[in-house]
């Protein structure tokens, strides 16, 4: 529990992931007898969103149907990443560093991609699942200091000695927060937070739950994000 | 989602360090590992024999560590036993050159199954070690100046006397002048008189003992918490 007079202590985020998925709820084999027409059909429909047939992958070559995939890869701008895939049984789409500030364009280009595939294909959706994945960095306050707030001295006692790190894994109700240290940059934290959603929930609607969990993290940690 | 932010689990590359090596792509660690892992990507690993995969990454300037799975069928049989060592590795190829990177071998044993515990990092990355302000004007001056090396090395000895939790940082700052100075400053929460002592200890026990890149300007530094 964070105290609401205290100073909120700054973070950068030096790099971010979502990866969104869309599970149907059966196979939809088709797609491997189909698709000329449907790499055609949805590069026409991402075409103005920077994708083109340098950025497409098939992935056919194995004897096993569920390992069969299909992807297309952003080409204009290639970084930051965006990947939509699809195979029999779900679409996957995989975009790194993205802010709030660019999320309407992000969500018009897989909005197209979806609705392409969903015209060709015609798949029954399931479930969804969105995970937002990030490096968040400060350096006014030890990594260990601030999850200090979120671990009692009990929990320490599960290791031998001083902890060096204690991280939180909280499962609520279709939404799990991990926080863990990252590897990747000096005095950071590694958060991910993986949300389920109904099949029929819109993107819009998903990023505004994102946006309410993101900050909800941030304001249990006292983060606020800006250049350290 | 991993840390390096890999999403796939169908592989047509190894990815060496990712852990990702079998064809569902999915990774769990398993047993002891104390290291951490540069990520390379090769494509169609299985092509190639293990000796020259390992000539390759130890061939790479920031080459740090090899992964091999004892699952894999990528693993050249040799060297799946999962108590090999980087000694282990010298010993089949001594052609390897030892000097290159004579601490940054490892080898751990892994078990492919999920890309979501796996721990993946360049332990070298400037990143890693500091807390970059700037990061792109930190970064071009750590390369016109190949400070990269003396960095790497800082952090053993800053660790040593300032503690293994201290914060650094890493700032380029321009004078009136206009010159910049790239400054390391390291985070201490002790005392001033403590802090003062630790940083002239480390001025004078290890700074002081490294050669200068000529034209560069690396100061460092400590601010007390």
């Amino acid at each position: 529990m964070t105290d609401a007079s205290e100073p909120k202590i700054q973070a950068q985020i030096p790099a971010s992931y979502i990866e969104y998925t869309i599970n149907f709820a059966s196979p939809v084999i088709k797609l491997g007898d189909s698709r000329g027409g449907l790499i055609q059909n949805v590069l026409e429909a991402l075409k103005p969103h920077g994708f083109s047939l340098e950025g497409v992958e098939t992935k056919l070559g194995s004897n096993k149907p569920s390992e069969h995939a299909m992807v297309f890869r952003r080409t204009t701008p290639k970084t930051p990443g965006l990947n939509i895939g699809l195979s029999y049984e779900r679409i996957v789409v995989a975009a790194d560093n993205v802010d709030w500030q660019g999320a309407p364009q992000l969500i018009d280009a897989i909005g197209a991609g979806i609705n392409a595939l969903q015209s060709e294909l015609s798949p029954d959706f399931s479930s969804q699942q969105f995970i937002l994945a990030m490096h968040v960095q400060i350096k006014d306050k030890s990594i260990a200091e601030l999850m200090k707030a979120l671990v009692t001295d009990q929990a320490s006692q599960l290791v031998a000695g001083k902890p060096s790190f204690t991280g939180v894994f909280i499962t609520g109700e279709k939404l799990t927060v991990t926080i863990e240290a990252s590897v990747m940059f000096a005095n950071s934290l590694w958060v991910r937070i993986i949300r389920e959603h109904d099949p029929f929930v819109r993107l819009e609607e998903i990023a505004a739950l994102l946006l309410e969990d993101e900050k909800r993290v941030f304001h249990a940690l006292n983060l606020e994000e800006g250049a350290l | 989602v991993n840390q390096t932010g890999e999403t796939t689990t169908t592989l047509e590359k190894l990815v060496v360090g990712s852990l990702g090596m079998n064809s569902r792509g999915a990774v769990t660690h398993r047993g002891a590992f104390d290291g951490l892992i540069r990520i390379i990507s090769i494509s169609m690993p299985s092509l190639l024999p293990a000796e020259e995969l390992i000539s390759r990454i130890a061939q790479s300037p920031r080459s740090t560590i090899i992964v091999y799975n004892t699952t894999s069928e990528f693993a050249a049989p040799p060297l799946v036993a999962s108590s090999a060592t980087a000694e282990d590795i010298f010993q089949l190829n001594p052609h390897l050159t030892r000097q290159r990177a004579p601490n940054r071998f490892y080898i751990a044993d892994f078990e492919t199954n999920s890309l979501g515990h796996a721990k993946i990092a360049d332990t070298h990355s400037l990143a890693r070690n500091y807390v970059l302000e700037n990061p792109t004007a930190v970064e071009n001056y750590v390369k016109r100046y190949r400070l990269q090396s003396v960095l790497n090395d800082a952090i053993r000895p800053l660790n040593s006397v300032f503690g293994e939790g201290s914060i650094r940082t890493l700032a380029l700052i321009t004078d009136d002048e206009g010159n910049d100075d790239l400054v390391c400053t390291t985070r201490f929460s002790g005392d001033a008189e403590h802090a003062l002592a630790a940083l002239e200890r480390f001025d004078r026990d290890w700074w002081r003992t490294q050669p200068r890149n000529e034209g560069s300007s690396l100061v460092f530094d400590v601010e007390f918490a």
